[in-house]
């Protein structure tokens, strides 16, 4: 019997059920006594291992199986003992890890060694997981002699001392060693594959000889897969002012960056994430699961079915000229349709507690390493969600999460995740009890990076100042904890609401604790759009990114310090041209500007448009290589006529354009 | 003997297999993408998908204003991108085994191949490295 089309559904159901050992792992650590947590968790196990087993996945059944006896004996004695929670969880990452390698078809990795340690081996234990965290902090070079010093004593000193270890073994042993590390520690970074591009100063002398040192940094930042010009092709002099790599490294590209500029010559250095890897998650999409309750299938199968009676009418009212059939057909017609539709984006809502699920562990784990002691509170875990905004958001909330146990919270403290519907839009929010952030220690700041001028920070509102903490490269803590702290972070936080068409908002104050606000759209599949024209093309902009319009007399806009601003209310705003921002020609104004009020940077902004064309709700089409590089486009809608419109984000847009930078 | 579509670069005759064509189409209506400039040269609707229409002469730095009204859409496996090539000619069996190795790479090329064609030579377009040039394009 072919298996094949039960995998995606195996692989789902597991990572289910390894969802819920997590959890019930954690509560069984705070009441070690609940039989029905231990019995919740036996059968948990054993779910795994029945489907493992007829899945024919024999590493990962047997696992399963092992953990199912261990806690099989668990419940003869009513109690799991403290020294074996952090085995079992070893076990479940274990596990997790072992799915990871069906998912992306490749042999089950080894369990042997999880299999011979047993939960009473302590001593040993704690200094792998301290190897392991040790691993992370320090660089590639001297991972080796850490790495083997943990793992095994048959090292001689002549091995320590051995200058400057070869770079290919270094990878070699990280690979090899990643199981065990893995397992004991699932934070530890998943190798990515990304394509680096380096320049080099136009006319450097010694270029080739540069690019070779541009390769050794590479090789040393992880494993160098190819190069144009490869190392062959440098040693033999090549020209070589742009150098294209092919890299496999578990570094953050902020260090490799970093690493590669501090060569002289080098001037620019871009990376470009690996469009295999975008196919196969591409194909990963089309094979997804999602479980949809039969009520409302059936309510499909009953719409459709009216719609198919529908157009048996049509046909004969056409037929029969039959106008006032046709016109009130018509109507039942958009009716049918519109409650399709909301029955449709029913199916796709799938409750924020899917993404949830993993946070009890990591606030455990984070509360352990950081000697913090951590509540989570978690209401509003049943909000649904369209599940690609869910999916999009899973990364966001583990930071905003992770950064309220390591900068907020100084020695204990809760962390409250809430989740609520506000009209079309469900408000997630993050918020702990802990120091809070100041927003005058973030001006000087901003002053001291040199990212503003003192002035310019002083005229800063609180709100704004708040906001400087994404800005990327922007961080808070001086020393680069393991957690948080390494630069990049709120910034990729606030891409992502962004990307999702949602705004992120900081609430804060010394003391009393800090607030993190992200509002985003129920679904992005279909969203309300303000369509305008600007320089005779139609533009889409999200009804999210737009606070209102304005028909503005062109009379009332004034020039303050050369630029265009208008008066609203008590507030002076500056006033920006769609037009130019696209780099399109200017088609001056008539006695009337037609402005788009939206917020840039916490700050409200005008966007001039020749003309407003209406609202309506647009189904979004997402873009393909390569316009989804282009700045500012969050997707496109087909009108009724064919015609593309793109979906444009103001903010984006305004932003690359630096018209900020000199504000 | 494989298929291989015959179109024009500037004055050099290029091939493109058969089986990385998803279809040629006829005058498309071009629209307009925010932001796009050079090579990129718009976007079509094609049955229902937002695709990109590369210039590919001048992406590979052809010079020459001639344009075919035809496009060639390429398959999924190839980003479904959609090229602008000089002039399409015909389709014609090559004989891809005895593939000769394209002359030194200098510059922007994007050549896997060429094959002999008649009395002439034909170069295989290297669709991943129009990707890959496309890709680095951007990043800058």
């Amino acid at each position: 019997m072919d298996m094949s089309q039960y995998r995606d559904l195996f692989l789902s159901e597991t990572r289910e059920h390894i969802n819920n050992l997590n959890q019930l792992v954690v509560t069984l650590e705070q009441e070690p006594g609940n039989r029905e947590t231990i019995d919740a968790l036996f059968r948990e196990a054993h779910s795994i291992k029945g489907m493992a087993a007829t899945m024919g996945f024999d590493r990962t059944a047997e696992l399963s199986h092992h953990l199912e006896d261990m806690l099989d004996g668990f419940r003869a004695t009513g109690e799991v003992p403290a020294s074996t929670v952090d085995y079992l969880l070893a076990g479940i990452d274990l596990l997790d890890g072992l799915l990871d390698d069906l998912q992306s078809n490749k042999p089950e990795r080894s369990i042997d060694a999880f299999m011979v340690e047993t939960p009473n081996e302590e001593p040993a234990r704690e200094e792998s997981v301290l190897t392991a965290e040790i691993l992370e902090e320090i660089p590639a070079e001297e991972l080796v002699a850490v790495a083997v010093e943990g793992e095994s004593e048959e090292i001689t000193p002549a091995d320590e001392s051995a200058p400057e270890p070869e770079v290919a073994p270094v990878v070699k042993v990280e690979t090899e060693e990643s199981n065990k590390a893995e397992t004991k520690k699932k934070s530890v970074k998943e190798p990515d594959v990304f394509k680096v591009l380096v320049k080099l100063a136009e006319n450097t002398p010694a270029a080739a000889a540069r690019g070779i040192l541009v390769l050794r940094e590479l090789e040393k930042s992880g494993e160098l897969m190819s190069s144009k010009p490869d190392m062959a092709a440098l040693r033999g002099g090549a020209p070589c002012q742009k150098i294209q790599a092919w890299l496999r490294t578990s570094l953050a590209k902020m260090h490799i960056e970093e690493a590669l500029l501090r060569i002289s010559g080098v001037v620019k250095v871009r990376f470009i994430d690996d469009r295999r890897k975008d196919e196969s998650s591409g194909r990963d999409e089309g094979g997804r699961t999602i479980r949809v309750r039969t009520d409302l299938l059936d309510q499909f199968v009953n719409l459709t079915g009216e719609l198919i009676t529908n157009r048996y009418m049509l046909h004969t009212a056409t037929n029969g000229r039959d106008w006032d059939k046709l016109t009130q057909t018509l109507s039942q017609t958009s009716r049918l349709i519109d409650d399709l539709h909301h029955q449709v984006l029913q199916a796709r809502l799938m409750p924020l507690e899917n993404i949830t699920g993993r946070l009890p562990r990591i606030i455990r784990d984070l509360s352990r390493k950081t000697n913090k002691e951590v509540t989570l509170r978690l209401t509003g875990a049943e909000v649904g969600i369209d599940r690609v905004v869910l999916e999009a958001l899973t990364d966001p909330l583990v930071h905003l999460v992770r950064n309220a146990v390591d900068h907020g919270i100084e020695k204990e403290g809760v962390v409250t995740l809430s989740a609520r519907r506000e009209k079309d839009l469900v408000l997630i929010e993050v918020a702990d009890d802990g120091k809070g952030m100041d927003p005058e220690q973030l001006r000087q700041q901003a002053v001291d990076r040199d990212l503003m001028t003192p002035s310019q920070a002083a005229s800063l509102s609180d709100r704004d100042a708040l906001m400087l903490v994404c800005r990327p490269g922007f961080s808070t803590t001086e020393e680069v904890t393991e957690t948080s702290g390494r630069g990049v972070g709120m910034d990729v936080v606030k891409a992502a609401v962004s990307n999702l068409g949602g705004s992120l908002d900081i609430i804060s104050a010394p003391g009393e604790g800090s607030r993190f606000q992200m509002r985003l759209p129920l679904s992005i599949a279909i969203i309300k759009i303000l369509l305008v024209s600007c320089a005779g093309h139609p533009l889409a902009i999200p009804l999210t990114r737009v606070q209102r319009t304005l028909d503005l007399p062109t009379c009332d806009i004034q020039l303050s310090g050369q630029k265009r601003v208008f008066r609203l209310g008590e507030e002076v705003v500056s006033l920006y041209s769609l037009a130019e921002a696209l780099g399109l020609p200017e088609v001056a104004a008539g006695e009337t500007t037609w402005v788009v009020l939206t917020e840039v940077q916490g700050r409200r902004v005008g966007l001039q448009v020749d003309h407003f064309l209406g609202q309506r709700e647009a189904f979004v089409k997402a873009l393909g290589f390569p316009l989804n590089l282009l700045v500012g486009l969050n997707g496109a809608t087909v009108e009724g006529n064919g015609q593309v419109v793109f979906i444009v984000d103001p903010q984006a847009l305004l932003e690359n354009r630096q018209l900020f930078k000199n504000d | 003997m494989a298929l291989t579509l015959i179109f024009t670069l500037g004055e050099e005759l290029y091939g493109l297999e058969i089986d990385a064509i998803q279809e040629v189409i006829e005058d498309p209506p071009l629209h307009y993408v925010p932001r796009a400039e050079g090579v990129l040269s718009g976007a079509i609707n094609f049955h229902g998908q937002i695709l990109a229409v590369i210039d590919l002469p001048s992406l590979l730095g052809f010079p020459g204003e001639e344009r075919d009204h035809r496009q060639v859409v390429l398959t999924p496996q190839f980003k479904s991108l959609v090229l602008t090539v000089s002039a399409i000619q015909r389709i014609v069996k090559l004989d891809l085994t005895t593939l000769q190795p394209p002359p030194e790479q200098a510059g922007k090329s994007a050549i896997r191949g060429v094959a002999g064609l008649d009395e002439m030579m034909v170069n295989l377009l290297d669709t991943d490295e129009v990707i890959n040039q496309l890709e680095n394009s951007y990043a800058e």
